[in-house]
């Protein structure tokens, strides 16, 4: 199954079944920028239509993923952290992992959840690494488990 | 708070004769008793045990300290009034001189008297409850209560009431598929088992409820049941300290009776978890167990042995079981 859907290296191909195709990504970064070009072309190759969103905020995400139809797909491009963040909102917006794919451009950033404080955080750092929660100050081993319904790797006191 | 202690009605996670354990989906039809060394257990779904009352008012603390062990997605409303009904006919049934449910107008009264509830409600009308009818129905029985359902073929943990999980997070669990959820557990996604398991799910039908029996060791030395990841910093010291002090009669086996139920109504499925906690020094009272127990944990593979957390002392710990049943 697609369990997660979390694409690294190439950037992946469109679905070639997706109706209509909405595009969330980070827009400080090249290779999503390059990414959302090449889907939007693509797309319109296809005939079909095409939206880009640039770095929405979780609601905004959210929102735009509601208001899809059945036989959209949904395409995210980003650094770690900001995909992660765009295909939890698509998540939680209902989206299912076949109508998702998640393109990770890099990994150096990502998300971590405090399970004692229940604080999310980013980091510059990679499961296994520790790191001091930023609410309530505990060191925190990132286990390897990955959530995409929260979009964050899971810290436990080290 | 404490928790009363007593085996005769644990469900003793092996059969006889076993001397080896690996996961697979060992599921069984439920409502059936099984007669153990010690007493027995299954007669009913819901097993009310001796410390009822205690552990709601332990689930109520922990929840009201807590309230986010509380969790569902914004669908769930509806299969949460579906759990309610089975459960309430459940118990109703299984424990009539305790609980009834009765047809009254357009709803039901309810009364569950060793929680001195009585009251009327309709279901799927909120403002009949005084609380979410997935919160009112979980203070009532002693399970945790999951919610599962599926999606493009996938099953999801949708809503949940957890007091006490070991070593695992509901807030963070909540929303995953049960391949996400089960990563983390060796060998269990790549030998298939979270397939199988699924797959087992997928296919329940309302008309016969299942249950499994699972198994661990407890990471406290004592009857505790929340040694959930929030509370990591409470409990983490206390096996460092039983190792050390060689306490090995204080390790708990922590046994969880899984009942796995299609809701009629909704469809959703229950994935309810009852925790039990045998410690080492009331099993060697039960020689058959003691030794079975030592067999198993003796030959189990490393990486089980560690995801059990018992891998680096479990012989000292066998030998001292088995010097005590003797």
């Amino acid at each position: 199954m697609k369990a997660s859907g979390f694409v690294h290296g190439d950037p992946p191909a469109l679905d070639r079944a997706g109706r209509a195709f909405l595009v969330l990504a980070a827009s400080d970064c090249e290779l999503a920028r390059k990414a959302v070009r090449h889907w939007v072309s693509d797309a319109a190759e296809l005939g079909r239509d095409a939206a880009a969103l640039y770095d929405p905020t979780p609601d905004r995400a959210a929102e735009a993923v509601a208001a899809l139809r059945a036989g959209s797909r949904i395409l995210v491009a980003g650094p770690a952290a900001e995909a992660m963040a765009y295909t939890a909102a698509a998540r939680q917006a209902g989206a299912l992992p076949c109508e998702l794919t998640t393109y990770v451009t890099s990994t150096a950033t990502l998300t971590v959840f405090c399970p004692h404080c229940e604080t999310t955080q980013r980091a510059d750092a990679r499961p296994g690494d520790r790191i001091p929660c930023a609410g309530c100050g505990i060191s925190l081993e990132i286990r390897p488990h990955l959530s995409s319904h929260h979009g964050t790797y899971l810290g436990a006191v080290a | 708070m404490t928790v009363t202690s007593d085996l005769s009605y644990l469900p003793w996670p092996f059969l006889e004769g076993e001397n080896r354990f690996r996961y697979g989906v060992n599921v069984e039809p439920a409502r059936r008793r099984v007669d153990t060394f010690a007493g027995g257990w299954g007669e009913h779904i819901v097993d009310l045990g001796p410390d009822y009352v205690e552990m709601m008012a332990l689930r109520r603390e922990i929840l009201e300290r807590d309230p986010h062990r509380v969790r569902y997605l914004p669908h769930m409303t509806p299969a949460s009034w579906d759990l309610l009904m089975f459960y309430f006919r459940e118990m109703a049934a299984s424990y009539p001189d305790l609980m009834t449910l009765d047809r009254l107008g357009s709803g039901y009264r309810w009364r569950n008297e060793p929680l001195g509830i009585d009251c009327t409600f309709v279901p799927g009308d909120p403002e009949t409850l005084p609380e979410h009818p997935l919160v009112f129905v979980a203070c009532q029985i002693p399970d945790d209560v999951l919610l599962v359902t599926e999606r493009d073929g996938h099953l999801y943990f949708d809503a949940a009431v957890v007091t006490s999980s070991a070593d695992w997070s509901v807030k963070f669990d909540i929303g995953m598929s049960m391949h996400e959820i089960h990563r983390p557990v060796p060998g269990l996604t790549r030998d298939g088992v979270t397939d199988r398991a699924e797959q087992f799910l997928r296919r329940l039908t309302a008309d016969q409820p299942y249950r499994r029996v699972n198994w661990t060791f407890s990471a406290v030395g004592s009857r505790r049941r929340d040694t959930s990841l929030e509370t990591m910093p409470e409990w983490m010291d206390d096996i460092p300290r039983l190792r050390a002090e060689k306490d090995w009669g204080r390790i708990q086996l922590r046994i969880e009776l899984e009942h796995l139920i299609r809701l009629p109504t909704t469809g959703a499925i229950v994935f309810n978890i009852r925790t039990y906690m045998a410690p080492l020094a009331e099993i060697a009272a039960y020689p058959q167990w003691a030794y079975q127990l030592a067999d198993i944990v003796e030959e189990l593979p490393r990486e089980i042995a560690q995801y059990k957390g018992i891998d680096e002392y479990r012989m000292e710990a066998m030998a001292w079981l088995r010097e005590r049943a003797a």
